[in-house]
This record gives structure tokens, sequence and C-alpha cells, in this order.
């Protein structure tokens, strides 16, 4: 936990979320769920399709409310999302009638921030995601990993307090995701924004966390809570990563539920 | 490119319908004024091109067609990106709009001319009610159609009202609104002679009914030519205007 205040950004306590589905039947989707995430820390939510990540992660963002429960952003009641908590979505949901440049400039312009001002940055951003010569495509004309860089820029560009991403690399082929990771980590380390990021992928939450919140699919709720006291950058060879990932793919196949604290 | 298929092809064709539509004019089973054959009907066509009364009518045609449909345009793409936006007022307005959609232009006729008498409003009339109720649904169905996604990402930065219609449902719903007024267009097209029978002193639908009073089938015949052909202009620079706007809004 090196590198980081305690203090939590945000809490979700013993939130529950029930849907209705088509038979007006109630499905439980999250049930009694307890979380914090700290200030400044990348933050993995981890299970199977279908465990309640993605919803958990939503409600965070406060695209969606809670059925019981409270989730606390800096202390405060999440209500609606703000500006300075940006979701990034699985398909990116970049403008396709906006070029890269309007796409990284949208929220400035949202926010009335002088035109000359949110070029400049948009610019810079865009030069931080290596996309400098793509200024003027539109998302048609980019690759999978370029659109989520684009995604990236646009949500940096309003200097979030928290980013959260719901499997953001997830539509990439194995190579591009790997790149991904990496400018991810970069970005994260330059910027200090507390990340909340949604995998399926046990690889991608070792390389990238600082912890891991392992969900079930059955109870919907976290089944664990890990530290990666890994040192960055981290070396998806090294023992250590090894290690860890055989632990958690264990986790997945022993469905027994321990409420074990795990440590190295 | 376009291959010379493309070209040759539909010359082929021509000259087959021109020569076949020849043949049956003197085969002797029509008179002539039943049915007049191509010669008769390219010179009925000349004379009033020489006499200038085809540029009158298309001139008048025309103007009553441009008014009529940017009315449809702004009246129905506004009420269309409300209606669409607001969940509450398509609930209200929903079925009754679905009332009126399906009864025929024509239809109208009768309350046209009671309403709007003879000239030029009654034939703008109904032009505009055959182009509204296309164009005011597809904007609809556009607007409701707008991926969650984008909403999601204008609120997430703080977007609010008017400026989420403005930034975010009009150019998403574009493409789709676009295609609607394409749709929309021919359907104005068709009615347009349709309305100029209505008490019209002008216009390529007086025309042809002029042209009928005085049992010039020739006229009639190369009347319906010029509407097809103008139809057909209309209908190829509505696409390029389509394509134009959606490259330059990245479609």
């Amino acid at each position: 936990m090196e590198g980081k205040s305690p203090k939590p950004k945000i809490e979700v306590q013993q939130i529950i979320k029930t849907y209705k589905d088509a038979k007006g039947q109630e499905n439980q989707v999250l049930q009694e769920v307890d979380l914090k995430v700290y200030e400044k820390e990348f933050f993995c939510l981890l299970g199977v399709s279908g465990c309640g990540k993605s919803t958990l992660l939503r409600l965070m963002a406060g695209f969606d409310s809670p059925t019981a429960g409270n989730i606390l952003v800096d202390g405060k009641t999440m209500e609606a999302p703000r500006s300075d908590c940006i979701m990034i979505f699985q398909d990116y949901g970049l403008f396709p009638w906006r070029n890269v440049l309007g796409n990284v400039e949208y929220g400035l312009e949202v926010l009335n921030v002088p035109t000359v001002e949110r070029r400049g940055k948009a610019l810079e951003l865009i030069e931080l995601v290596g996309l400098q010569d793509f200024v003027r495509a539109f998302p048609r004309e980019l690759s999978g990993g370029m659109k989520q860089r684009v995604a990236l820029a646009r949500a940096l560009a309003v200097e979030p307090e928290i980013i959260f991403m719901d499997e953001p690399l997830g539509a990439l082929d194995a190579i591009t995701r790997l790149k991904m990771q990496d400018e991810i980590i970069r970005i994260w380390e330059e910027k200090n924004t507390t990340v909340v990021m949604v995998t399926h992928d046990i690889n991608e939450a070792v390389y990238l966390g600082d912890r891991i919140a392992i969900m079930s699919g059955s109870k919907g709720n976290i089944n664990k809570l890990l530290d990666i006291p890994l040192e960055r950058p981290r070396n998806r060879a090294s023992h250590n990563f090894m290690k860890m990932q055989d632990h958690i793919l264990s986790e997945f196949e022993i469905s027994v539920a321990e409420d074990v604290e795990f440590c190295i | 490119m376009i291959s010379a298929e493309r070209i040759l092809l539909p010359i082929i064709t021509l000259l087959i319908l021109l020569s076949s539509w020849h043949m049956l004019a003197i085969s002797g089973v029509y008179t002539e004024y039943q049915f007049p054959g191509p010669l008769a009907v390219f010179q009925a066509l000349a004379e009033m091109v020489r006499d200038g009364t085809l540029w009158e009518h298309i001139n008048i045609s025309l103007y009553r067609f441009g008014i009529a449909f940017a009315l449809a345009i702004i009246i129905g793409i506004s009420l269309g990106l409300i209606t669409g936006w607001k969940t509450r007022l398509n609930y209200a307005l929903d079925p009754f709009i679905q009332i009126l959609r399906p009864i025929s232009p024509i239809a109208w006729f009768p309350l046209a001319v009671l309403w709007f008498e003879i000239g030029n409003p009654p034939a703008i009339f109904i032009i505009f009610i055959s182009a509204f109720f296309p164009i005011l649904l597809t904007t609809i169905t556009a607007v409701k159609g707008v991926d969650r996604v984008f909403l999601q990402v204008a609120r997430n930065f703080g977007t609010s009202g008017y400026a989420i219609l403005r930034k975010v449902i009009v150019p998403a719903a574009f493409p789709n609104i676009m295609t609607g007024l394409h749709i929309a267009l021919g359907t104005a097209w068709i009615h347009l002679v349709a309305g100029e029978m209505l008490g019209a002193q002008s216009g390529l639908g007086f025309m042809i009914i002029d042209a009928r009073n005085f049992l010039r089938t020739d006229q009639i015949i190369g009347g319906m030519l010029v509407i097809g052909l103008i139809g057909l202009i209309l209908d190829k620079l509505m696409g390029w205007i389509e394509s134009k706007i959606k490259l330059k809004w990245g479609y």
C-alpha cells in the first residue's frame, strides 16, 4: 500500500441492488456489498460475467441508484453522474460525429472552457495517449485500441478525481490489450487519479491493480479482497506474479467462500 | 468509376422501351388521342419548351414544393426532436400521430379546398401533409434510437437540458433523420401533382389537368415524363447533400 493515503475516496456501504426481470420476478444482483476504495488507488473488480461487477461500477459512478445502502464519494452520497467521476464505457461511447479533437474537447466545451485553452489542453492529452497524428480522424477511422486511447484522453481532459472503467480492454486483441495495460498504468502514474476498473481477466487485474475485489457470481457480493504488493513496473513472468495469479485462479475453481484475508 | 455496363445497359433498355412504345402507337389498337407515340409526345414537349409554358409550370411547382417541404422539415423535425426526447410528450402524442399518419394526403383534399380555397395554399398544404408525417415519424424514431451510451457520456460530463439536444441528440439522430427526409421528398413529390389538381391555375399538376381538358394526351404523357425526371433529379440532389453532410459529420 505504499504511496497511498489511507483516506477512503469511495465508500460502498451495505449496497443491495435488485432488478425486476421480464416476468416481474425480483432478481438480486448485489447483496450487502461493502467496499472502500482509497485515494489514488488502482482498484480492480474481478469476476465472471453476470456477477454484478458492472452493476456495482455503474452504481459507484452514479448511473444507477442502489435499492438499499449508500455510496459515498469524498464522504458525500453519490446521486448522479458527475464530471469529476468519469466512466469509460466498454464500447468507448465516442461521438461518431466528432473527430478525435472534438471528442477530447467535449467535456471542456460543456464546462465552457475558452476555445484556445481547451484546444491546447486537448492536444496535450491527445499527445499523451500517442494519437498526435490522428487529431482530425473520426472514430470510424480508428482501431479499437486507438478508440480506447481517445476515450481515455476525453476522460482525462476534465481532470477527474476518479476514472471508472468498464472492461475497457475487453474488445481488444491480446497484443493490443497488453500494450494498453502499460499505457493505462503509465497515464495513471502520471495523473495520480483514482481508478476503479472492472475486468474478467485475472492476469490483467494482477498486472494493474493495487487491490483486487473478487466477486462471486452466485452470491452477488465480494468474495475476497486482495492486496497486490508487487512493485511496479510489474513483470508478468516473475515468480510472485505467477503465484498471485495462481492464487486467484484457485479462488475461482474452488467455489467455497472463505473469509480469510490473503497475505503473501 | 462507373463501368461501361452501367451506362450502356440503361441506354439499351431506353431504346427497347421507345421502340415498343412507338410500335404500339402505330399498331392502330388505340387512336392517336388515346395513345400518342413517342414522337408526338416529344413534339408536344418541344412546343411547351419553346413557348415557355413548361418552364413556368416547373417554376411554380418547385416554388410550392420548396415552401411546403421547408415547412414540413422545420415543423416536422422540431416537433419530432422534442417528442422523441421527452418520453412523456411522446406518450401523450403518439396515439394521435398514429391515427393521423395513415390518412392519405388525398383524403385531405376537401379540407384543403375548404380551408385554403384556390391558388397556391391548398397545393402547398397537400405537399406539406405528405412530407410532414414521414419526417415527424422518422425523427421521433431516430431520437428514440440514439445510443444510450452517448446520453450517459453526455450526462457524465455535465451536459444538461437543451445542450443535450443540441450537442448529442441532434448529431446522433442525424443520419436517420436524413434518411427520413429522403423518403419524405419522394412522397411529397408524388403528391405535388395531386395537390396541384385542386383549383390551381398553374404548375405541373394543373398542366396535366389542363391538357386532359383539351384532350392533349401527348402533353399529358409529356408532363408525366417531366414530373418523373424532376423527381429523379431531386432524389439524386438529396442523396448528394445527404452524403456531403454525413461525411462532414464523420458518418
